[in-house]
């Protein structure tokens, strides 16, 4: 390896016995320090122990990516470290991190496009891809790396040889969507395999919703209420008179809620995003439809707001599909997920006579670290009274 | 034998195969903190001297069992750098074909079964290939390491008495690091020595300084020609010390600073320059030199390693079962 990069980005590492993020507990050297390899540059609590995170390379220090408290996914980038102490930084704003979700964020050079200028310095690459890259004739610095450390491997310098001849290959692959994907990947894995997950299933009768929700389009065809509306306003007014499914889950420990904040989740470019909805039953009908209106909105555009609170509850619906009834992972952070199947007409014996009636399945996964199934049941007997009393 | 018996040559092969115990053991640290290597590593800096010095008493026909910790062992057991290498990377060209990883490193072929990561797994394997060696009236011992944590294990005694009745070529080296994991050797023992253990078995036992590299291979080939010479097997104890913690996750905050700082003094490495630079035959040019081919002999390792192919899916089962 006779390249030696003038940036280097130092990543939390995997320490972990039976998790793979750790927290950040401090910070031991300022930006402008230097650092020999082998120093230590912060302390982090894992899931064991709490010890130290040494440099692999000396330099000095530039940026420091994460703050003392964060919980940082392992592979994160959480520091920049330049050879000398001077040396102009680019393309740093590239480099954010979410710590609450946890999933890697790409290093500054692998968000490199090669419609971007490139960045001064060396390029890393595997030698397979050089060789390939010298026989095609390609600039390596042109070329957006995958591989580890945003490492360039043979298939980028195919794929780019690809889109320079054909650009509209390049149009198809938006950077935003694969991120988001990745984002979700490791969201569900985590969530799926640290949340103890317990499912309660019940037909929701919605009659009465509808018949509301009728003669409301009637009334406001510019502001229509969807079957979704109805029941994201029926949860959380639900929520909140439920506290012990209210609440929100740090370190698998249950925080109770003072409002009913849900999140719901809206599919867009083949990515699911978590839209927060604050207290969706406390607003007036028209507020609430606004809201959800704008909610879902922003999340088409890509933009998610950054909220101040924690949703405890999550709503999933796949009628629009005619799914007839599913389960959904919880989103990290929630007590529980509530999935909506389709709406379908059911006839049924009640009252002496056979009376027909619209439904639909609604499963709630729910973690058992901080739920069980009666106060889910409750739930579910409170979101029924409000589908009754829209 | 004595080290005056050990050639110039000898001790640089000897030292430079120590730099290279700590430098492949340094970079996959690097690799580790770059997030290039995966998985959890057992590191082993500040044991070269006890894997150096006990392979370099062995001979090419011999077998070595390992531990969990056997980066080093394997390095100077002579398996090819860029095996091991690949073989954290996982890799088809490891080692162990990409499917053993760190605690599996090893090469039947080059003398070095495989290592397993179970404490005290090793000792029936070396006894095993001790046994046959003597069946088959072959010239060869077998050696195998352990820790401290595997001599209250009971297949440390019932092996050990095995090999002592039937007079068996082995070698048990216990390289006692003071510490099992976190638990400190003197509150699992009573005894004070680990080679206090041998005169219940009736064999002799040594305890050795095993940061000294010319001591523990004086020791080990004392013991290996005993073996060798059908007078049976003998138990040695490399005392030394992991400058790192058990493993990656592992801070080892169960030991003062003030310990590791005096462990760090007796450094096999630096205490092999002081020793050689002030007898002369030692020069900094001398070690320049072999810290540079050292660098560019794991440069080279890690090239090889992340341009070498994954195993395929359909190679999933081979070297699974026997055929």
């Amino acid at each position: 390896m006779s390249i030696e990069p003038m940036r280097h980005v130092i990543i939390m590492p995997d320490l972990g016995q039976t998790s793979s993020e750790a927290k950040i507990v401090s910070w031991l050297k300022a930006p402008g320090d230097k650092l020999a390899m082998g120093d230590p540059l912060l302390e982090v609590e894992t899931d064991k122990a709490t010890m130290d995170v040494e440099a692999y390379v000396g330099g000095f220090l530039r940026r420091r990516l994460a703050e003392v408290g964060a919980i940082v996914a392992a592979s994160t980038p959480v520091a920049i470290l330049t050879d000398s102490s001077d040396e102009e930084l680019e393309e740093e704003a590239a480099v954010a991190l979410n710590a609450r979700v946890s999933a890697p964020v790409p290093l500054p050079d692998a968000s490199l496009s090669a419609d971007r200028p490139s960045v001064s310095g060396p390029v890393s690459a595997v030698p397979a891809a050089r060789m390939l890259a010298k026989q095609l004739g390609v600039d390596l610095s042109d070329v957006c790396g995958t591989g580890t450390q945003g490492m360039i491997t043979k298939a980028d310098v195919e794929q780019f040889v690809a889109r320079r001849d054909n650009r509209q290959v390049a149009e198809n692959v938006p950077a935003r969507e694969t991120k988001a994907q990745e984002a979700m990947a490791a969201l569900t894995s985590r969530s799926k395999s640290t949340i103890p997950h317990f499912y309660v299933t019940v037909d929701l009768d919605m009659t009465c919703a509808e018949r509301w929700r009728v003669r409301w389009n009637e009334e406001h065809p510019e502001l229509a209420a969807s079957v979704n509306d109805c029941l994201v306003r029926a949860a959380s007014a639900a929520l909140a008179e439920s506290p012990r499914i209210n609440v929100a889950v740090r370190d698998g420990k249950a925080e109770p809620q003072s409002a009913a904040h849900v999140t719901i989740v809206v599919g867009v470019d083949g990515a699911l995003l978590l839209v927060p909805v604050p207290d969706p039953h406390a607003d007036s009908v028209e507020g609430f439809l606004q809201q959800m209106r704008a909610a879902i909105g922003s999340a088409q555009k890509g933009k998610i707001p950054v909220v101040p609170f924690m949703p405890s509850l999550a709503i999933s619906n796949l009628g629009m599909f005619g799914v007839k009834e599913f389960s959904a992972i919880i989103p990290p952070g929630c007590a529980a997920v509530l999935a909506v199947g389709a709406l379908r007409q059911q006839v049924v014996w009640r009252e002496e006579r056979a009376q027909p009636l619209s439904v639909c399945a609604a499963t709630v996964s729910a973690d058992h670290r901080v739920v069980d199934g009666i106060a889910v049941a409750q739930f579910l007997e409170r979101m029924q009274f409000h589908l009754n009393s829209l | 034998m004595t080290s005056s018996l050990l050639t110039k040559e000898r001790l640089l092969g000897m030292y430079r195969k120590m730099l290279l115990c700590r430098m492949f053991e340094d970079r996959v640290n690097s690799l580790f903190l770059q997030g290039r290597m995966p998985g959890t590593i057992h590191q082993a800096q500040g044991q070269e001297a006890s894997a150096v010095g006990v392979c370099e008493a062995l001979s090419p026909g011999d077998m070595l069992t390992s531990t969990h910790r056997p980066h080093e062992h394997a390095v100077a057991r002579g398996i090819p750098v860029k095996a091991l290498m690949a073989e954290l990377f996982a890799k088809s060209t490891g080692c162990c074909h990409g499917k053993g990883g760190s605690m599996h490193m090893g090469d039947a072929e080059l003398g070095m079964l495989p290592a397993i990561a179970i404490v005290g797994g090793g000792i029936p394997l070396a006894t095993g290939y001790a046994l046959s060696f003597k069946y088959l009236k072959k010239p060869n011992i077998a050696a195998c390491f352990f820790g401290d944590g595997a001599v209250n294990e009971g297949i440390f005694h019932e092996t050990v008495n095995m090999a002592a009745i039937w007079d068996l070529p082995v070698v048990f080296i216990c390289e006692n690091n003071k510490y099992g994991a976190s638990t400190p050797i003197d509150s699992v023992m009573k005894v004070k020595t680990v080679s206090a253990r041998a005169s219940a078995y009736g064999i002799p036992g040594r305890t050795i300084d095993g940061n000294d590299v010319v001591s523990v291979y004086e020791a080990v080939s004392e013991a290996g020609e005993r073996a060798r010479s059908g007078q049976g097997p003998a138990l040695l104890e490399l005392e030394t010390y992991r400058f790192a913690g058990h493993s990656r996750s592992d801070p080892g905050h169960y030991r003062s600073k003030q310990e590791v700082a005096e462990w760090k003094t007796k450094d096999p490495i630096s205490r092999f320059e002081t020793r050689y630079l002030a007898e002369g035959f030692l020069t900094r040019e001398i070690i320049d030199r072999c810290r540079a081919s050292v660098e560019q002999e794991l440069n080279d390792a890690v090239e090889f390693a992340e341009s070498s192919p994954s195993p395929l899916p359909e190679e999933c089962l081979a070297d699974v079962y026997a055929e």
